[in-house]
């Protein structure tokens, strides 16, 4: 508590308080969550309003604004909620979800005391139960599944649903690692958002590229590139208009006209998932144009690097150079230095990288009998398939576009690329990610003031400078360290893993499945199948705010506190460089109690309470770091400023003098082919070497798959939902009130479709049904829905039954917009 | 003598409905009922408001004309609190009256008899009649303590959140707009923000030609 408004001169009714309010209406009378669009009674002339208390805290969604928050509390209850000064109030945010927080807090939906099944999974039947008999189940079942199946046979899995430290999720240094190394758990990867990290680190090695959003007035030209700010990341989108008031250019590159298209100077309608082509068509003017040099080439990407006809660099014990053993700088540990072999144009002959002042970037002769190709003339012989005017053809634009946009990287810089997701969700989309990043990267437009790519999502500080060692690691009393996690799995592999009982070869049976933080059944491709593999386990726990499509698959569904009812940390992915503080600002409501607590108290069931933490002791532990306290990140003064600066003071510019490729230079190739997940399927490494780009599976307007399914649709995000977060909220309806698919209206016209029609989407997998709406912004054959709803919200089906579950064969990934579908008028 | 008013700039809001969630829950706003409804504009004929789910479009954020060539923007509404409110003079009951001090257009609830009249006088129609009790989406009474009465029989709309303004504080959808798109403070001040942000820039007066000398201006 920081500040009181004392109010005077206002007697109105007395409102009963938290669950109370909610059991005079009925909320609290059946078993199951009531039912949605039950009309309160709130505002009426009710309310006694002797005071109200400001607290601190943050709303903190996986939708990457982190906004700070005052929490406005009137008798025990959270009434209003409001943007909070950052000390640049040019950071201060919130959106429709931010202030109506009471619609979920207060909503019908809200999970209140724990529950246990009694009807079949997915049917909403359950009977309340105590805390003591949910906590004793799980400690028993588990205890069993431990005794028989090992722990392993438990598999964690957790979603984007808080980025909060204590009680959240996916953040790296949060205590559901702890409780998952102290029991020994399996864990299921989300397998999202991936393929642009996984095709940009063959480039730079997985280094940031993103500069802080108050470093955006210094860019020349900043080109939203598969980014869609005003939907997805509206705390962002201030930022950018107000560079482009200042003279910034503003390039929108997305087959949608949406509202960025409408705020651009220049607007690239590109052809849906065909970004890569459009890359590679740029790298081509590039080069042609001499605008990226062979020397360029040279000194700053590893292209004189030799390729043997194996597909790996030509290194020196090749030429009969025994390997060294050195100490590794950055690890202390002992590794074998094998050095990369160039070829020495002055002295005509092979030698050590880095050793040679002018090295040769094609046609060297066969070296000791050993046959090559430069690095050089394996990236030209793919990006030379990309002339612009075939490049043109293939992503729908001319071929003047792409020659403007190549001038733009030369000549227009700083420029900073905003990349976000809407060249990842298809099931190749690493292919696109190489290149794209490659248009930035060799046209300087990184690493400097307006130079960047990428999203200013925050996250490094916390993910390598926290304590993680000693907060993820406990050991017992004897020194004994505790199992860690077990098997790693992908949702793509449940199926068959539950079915057969093995991973990769060795016995894995799984038996139960524990869920924080997330809403799996509707954010994962293909519904049916996700359906299918999570009611496969035997005994399923799911926690929650409210009662979400997937709680109602659960064995047990336990009640979470709200983000407010509980101290915590929002700890990153924000958009800003922060950490924010929250205050628990009221008690948590009905019986919920903070996912932190909650895994304390099953750790403590099943007789390992000594490894659990007070909350304040974690937080403790996770900031007792020397990075942490140089720059002034303490318990002590967050809880009193309510906020830290994860970075010393100044716009944080990433650093690009050293990429994190074995050369440190711009990679144009790999030796090396390490997938991103195991699925112990055969992997055809030719195409991962080297840049390579193929139209999207199922979506691309080549694909034979398009012939019966004409229309690709797109998936979108919502302005008044969080991936499915405020599905619960009634208040945001009045904005966005249902599923709709939008079609274009020369599309509807040739369909006989009216704005407000009934339509049904449907491919081989799936189908979905909600109502229409024409949108001229949405080109021809291409449609587009949010998902972000519940089964129930739709007419008939699921909008996620449609993408597909399958992954590519080196990269995990959810392809949400590799879909193609054809429509009906229902 | 100040008369509030705000500045909206057309070229930065983007749509996101925060203006209107923020009034929507600081005046604790039954079910249905909007003082700020931000539309979706899919053409340049500025003499209409354009559509929006809160009155009955199916869905918001569509763009208009013909693919490639396409036009979408918003058009954020309320109250214009205008220097001569069409709505005032037609009260029977004196109800509805512009406050010379604050220049806010305010209603006294307990003499309105939700007569119809200022919401067919108001060419902006922003005047909604509160026809039967007033039904919540939650239990909570949420907002200000102070939030409008919402009582069957009485026309409410936009207040400027005057019972804010008189705690030195702003109007909530002034309180925090992510497009950085409002501006507010007092006309009558050369100096006040809604007035440095015209500077230079084509300001439109919503239905100007209905002589009603509206409080708010939009930037194009």
């Amino acid at each position: 508590m920081d500040e009181v408004r004392k109010l005077q001169g206002f007697s109105r009714r007395r409102f009963v308080q938290g669950a109370a309010v909610l059991a005079a209406t009925g909320m609290l009378a059946g078993c199951s969550p009531g039912s949605p669009g039950t009309p309160g009674q709130g505002g009426g002339g009710g309310g006694s309003a002797s005071e109200t208390t400001i607290y601190s805290g943050a709303c903190r969604g996986n939708c990457a604004s982190g906004c700070f928050l005052n929490i406005h509390v009137r008798d025990n209850q959270v009434v209003r909620t409001s943007a909070r000064d950052f000390p640049n109030t040019d950071y201060n945010r919130i959106c429709s979800r931010g202030l109506t927080h009471m619609g979920r807090m207060y909503g019908a939906h809200r999970l209140l005391y724990p529950m246990k099944r009694v009807g079949e999974r997915g049917s909403n039947d359950f009977e309340r139960i105590g805390w003591d008999e949910a906590l004793d189940t799980i400690a028993e079942k588990w205890q069993g599944y431990i005794d028989e199946y090992g722990a392993q046979s438990i598999m964690f899995f957790m979603g984007s649903g808080n980025y909060a430290l204590l009680s959240g999720s996916c953040n790296w240094a949060g205590p559901y690692q702890r409780f998952i190394n102290v029991l020994g758990l399996s864990y299921c990867s989300l397998n999202v958002d991936a393929a642009m990290g996984f095709g940009s680190s063959r480039a730079t090695g997985g280094i940031d590229l993103a500069n802080e959003l108050t470093d955006r007035k210094n860019a020349k030209t900043q080109i939203f590139w598969g980014n869609n700010p005003a939907v997805s990341m509206p705390q962002t989108m201030h930022w950018f208009l107000r560079a482009k008031e200042q003279g910034t250019r503003l390039i929108v590159i997305d087959p949608v006209y949406n509202v960025n298209a409408s705020k651009a100077d220049w607007w690239l309608p590109v052809k849906g998932g065909t970004d890569g082509a459009l890359a590679l068509g740029v790298l081509n003017v590039l080069l042609e144009e001499g605008w990226v040099t062979e020397d360029d080439l040279r000194t700053r990407t590893n292209a004189d690097l030799l390729i043997k006809e194996d597909a790996k660099f030509l290194r020196m014990s090749d030429l009969g150079v025994e390997p060294t053993e050195e100490v590794n700088p950055a690890t202390g540990e002992p590794t074998t230095v094998d050095p990369l072999v160039v070829w020495d144009s002055d002295a005509d002959k092979a030698v050590a990288f880095g050793e040679a002042a002018t090295t040769a970037l094609k046609d060297v002769k066969d070296i000791d009998g050993i046959k090559v190709q430069t690095v050089y003339e394996n990236a030209l012989d793919h990006i030379s398939q990309y002339p612009p005017a075939t490049a043109a053809k293939v992503c729908g634009l001319t071929e003047a576009d792409i020659r403007e946009l190549a001038r733009v990287y030369h000549e227009d810089g700083p420029v900073t690329t905003e990349i976000m997701m809407g060249c990842n969700h298809y099931i190749n989309g690493h292919y696109t990610s190489w290149p794209l990043y490659l248009v930035g990267l060799l046209t300087g437009n990184v690493g400097k003031p307006g130079a960047a790519m990428g999203t200013s999502q925050e996250y490094l500080p916390m993910i390598f400078y926290s304590n993680v060692a000693a907060a993820h690691y406990p050991t017992a009393a004897d020194g004994t360290p505790v199992p860690g996690q077990a098997a790693y799995l992908h949702t793509m592999l449940m199926e068959g893993v539950l079915d057969s009982g093995t991973y990769l070869g060795e016995e894995l049976i799984l038996k139960s499945m524990y869920v924080h933080c997330s809403n799996p059944i509707v954010t994962m491709c293909d519904h049916e199948y996700t359906k299918r593999w999570f009611d496969k386990f035997e005994f399923v726990v799911v926690a929650d705010v409210c009662m979400t499509e997937t709680c109602k698959h659960a064995d047990i569904v336990l009640p979470s506190a709200y983000w407010f009812e509980q101290i915590d940390i929002a700890y990153l992915f924000s958009t800003h460089p922060y950490l924010l503080w929250q205050d628990k600002a009221v008690e948590p409501l009905g019986e919920s109690r903070p996912d932190y607590d909650i895994f304390g108290q099953i750790l403590g069931k099943l007789g390992l309470g000594e490894f659990w933490l007070t909350d304040e002791e974690y937080i403790d532990t996770i900031l007792d770091s020397d990075y942490w306290r140089s720059v002034g990140v303490t318990p002590e003064n967050l809880k009193a400023n309510k906020l830290a600066r994860i970075y010393p003071e100044g716009d944080k510019i990433a650093s690009t003098e050293a990429f994190a490729t074995e050369t440190g230079r711009i990679g144009l190739y790999i030796d090396t082919v390490v997938p991103a997940y195991v699925s112990g399927n055969p992997i055809d490494e030719s195409i991962e070497h080297g840049l390579h780009w193929e139209t999207p599976k199922y979506a691309g307007e080549d694909r034979e798959h398009r012939a019966t399914y004409p229309y690709h649709f797109l998936s979108e995000h919502m302005r008044t939902h969080t991936h499915s977060q405020w599905w619960d909220c009634e208040y945001v309806k009045e904005y966005e009130a249902e599923p709709i698919v939008k079609v274009n209206p020369d599309d509807a016209a040739e369909l006989g479709i009216a704005e407000g029609d009934i339509l049904k989407m449907s491919n081989a997998q799936g189908s979905v049904t909600m109502k229409c709406a024409l949108n001229a912004g949405l080109p021809r054959k291409m449609i587009s829905s949010s998902r972000s709803w519940q089964l129930d919200d739709f007419i008939d089906g699921h909008f996620a039954s449609l993408p597909p579950k399958e992954f590519n064969q080196v990269c995990a990934n959810q392809a949400f917009n590799d879909v193609a579908v054809k429509i009906e008028k229902v | 003598m100040t008369r509030y008013g705000m500045t909206i700039d057309l070229n930065r809001c983007f749509g996101c409905q925060t203006c209107a969630a923020a009034c929507k829950i600081a005046n604790n706003l039954p079910i249905g009922l909007n003082y700020c409804v931000v539309y979706t504009k899919s053409d340049d004929d500025w003499t209409q408001d354009g559509t929006a789910v809160a009155t009955g479009a199916i869905a918001n954020d569509s763009a208009g004309g013909t693919y490639p060539d396409c036009t979408l923007s918003f058009f954020p509404l309320q109250c214009q609190h205008c220097a001569a409110p069409a709505c005032a003079p037609v009260c029977p009951t004196g109800a509805r009256y512009r406050d010379p001090d604050t220049g806010i257009v305010k209603t006294n609830y307990d003499d309105c008899i939700g007569c119809d009249a200022c919401i067919s006088g108001c060419p902006y129609k922003v005047n909604t009649l509160i026809t039967s009790d007033a039904e919540y989406y939650i239990d909570i009474k949420v907002g200000e303590h102070d939030a409008p009465p919402h009582t069957t029989g009485t026309v409410e709309k936009c207040t400027f959140c005057d019972n804010l303004i008189e705690r030195g504080e702003v109007p909530a959808c002034m309180q925090l707009c992510p497009g950085r798109a409002r501006y507010w403070g007092d006309l009558d001040d050369p100096g006040s923000e809604p007035n440095k942000a015209k500077e230079g820039r084509e300001v439109m007066l919503y239905k100007e030609d209905q002589g009603t000398g509206p409080s708010v201006f939009y930037l194009k």
